[in-house]
């Protein structure tokens, strides 16, 4: 973290924004849910805290994420807060599972998103809202020229889709919320580093999770490229860890 | 108003009817509970995986429950049902598609059957996929 980091220790969050957990409707499923989205939201502590951020005053980076691909969906996602998350054994941020019973659920790991900073936590929330909106689109009816299963099919896996075209909007989203949302953040980089993030920043950002993987897209770069990413990556690590949310 | 509201009921009869006939249409499906094709691990034993199960994308059985009494009527090898299938491609670098597996034994209802000395137990299993 900033040496500057003061009292906000790693894994800290403030949860005093419950009261701002209104997403216009009622609850079911124990969970709160965003009608407009159909979002079942079972987030506890930083994730809960971050979610929210990202929603926060009509600006949601969720929908500007997954209106790529418009069309009606009978799906639902399920987001919910884990105290560990494990895919084949070993312990991951998160994971995303297909419809079953018309659900798609997000379990997004506590422990893991308590050591990461609190902007790439908020890549792993978005990076698996993708996943959902994936799946909840290769499940859904659209007209012939909209055909998302095409699409899909034509790179293969939902990390190769989210290379070639999910990453500048997720870095373009990440820039937007670090400058608007994690400001005092986003300051903290600035006076520690000499300079506002860069776009390429955020893109770094972005690849993470999906570069792991060999995806096309980022096999496509050079390696100079790569290197340059790789580096600006580093500067992620040293992001406040801590995300307040206050009333 | 009335007419409206005894529609919309008739509508939501007919459709949870269609559902269900839909779901009662579901085949059963019985594989073999082979110990050298299925991975579990330690720390999420309700997850069953295959040998297939590929790292970007996994392929996994949910446990559901376990039945003690069942009638099978022809009990399949799970590791030949998956690599024969059109999911499977020993040529490819990730030689299976474990989403389109998942999609596709989802249209079943799934046993894995598990013969323990004199006892034989039928795990209901739910097909599923996660990803990372």
């Amino acid at each position: 973290m900033y040496p500057t980091d003061g009292g906000q220790n790693q894994g800290n969050y403030e949860v005093g924004c419950e009261n701002n957990w209104n997403f216009g409707g009622g609850a079911i499923y124990g969970g709160e849910v965003d009608f407009d989205l159909e979002i079942i939201n079972e987030l506890t502590g930083k994730a809960k805290c971050l979610d929210s951020l990202l929603t926060k005053n009509g600006t949601n980076f969720v929908k500007d994420l997954l209106k790529n691909f418009e069309g009606e969906s009978e799906f639902d996602i399920k987001i919910r807060s884990q105290d560990k998350v494990v895919s084949k054994g070993k312990e991951v941020n998160a994971t995303t599972t297909k419809p079953v019973n018309k659900i798609i659920t997000i379990n997004i790991s506590s422990s893991k998103l308590n050591q990461h900073a609190a902007l790439d936590g908020a890549r792993t929330i978005l990076h698996e809202y993708i996943h959902a909106d994936i799946f909840r689109k290769l499940n859904t009816k659209y007209i012939e020229d909209l055909d998302f299963k095409r699409t899909y099919d034509a790179y293969g896996t939902q990390h190769e889709v989210m290379g070639a075209l999910y990453v500048n909007k997720m870095r373009d989203a990440l820039k937007y919320f670090h400058k608007n949302v994690l400001t005092e953040d986003f300051n903290k980089y600035t006076a520690y580093y000499g300079e506002v993030p860069s776009d390429d920043f955020y893109e770094a950002l972005a690849w993470r999770g999906l570069k792991e993987h060999n995806v096309k897209a980022w096999t496509d770069l050079s390696t100079e490229r790569q290197e340059e990413i790789n580096e600006l990556s580093i500067r992620v690590d040293v992001l406040t860890k801590a995300v307040i949310c206050s009333n | 108003m009335k007419h409206f509201i005894l529609i919309n009921f008739i509508t939501i009869l007919f459709s949870t009817g269609c559902l269900s006939a839909q779901e009662k249409q579901k085949d059963t499906l019985y594989f073999d509970y082979s110990e050298n094709y299925i991975v579990i691990y330690d720390v999420t034993p309700k997850k069953i995986y295959i040998l297939d199960s590929s790292d970007d994308g996994t392929f996994f059985f949910e446990k559901i429950d376990i039945q003690i009494n069942n009638d099978p009527k022809e009990i399949l090898c799970l590791e030949e049902y998956v690599r024969s299938s059109k999911y499977y491609d020993i040529h490819k670098k990730v030689k299976l598609n474990d989403y389109r597996l998942a999609e596709h034994l989802d249209k079943y209802t799934i046993y894995l059957v598990k013969k323990t000395d004199n006892k034989v137990k039928y795990i209901r299993v739910q097909p599923n996929f996660e990803i990372e």
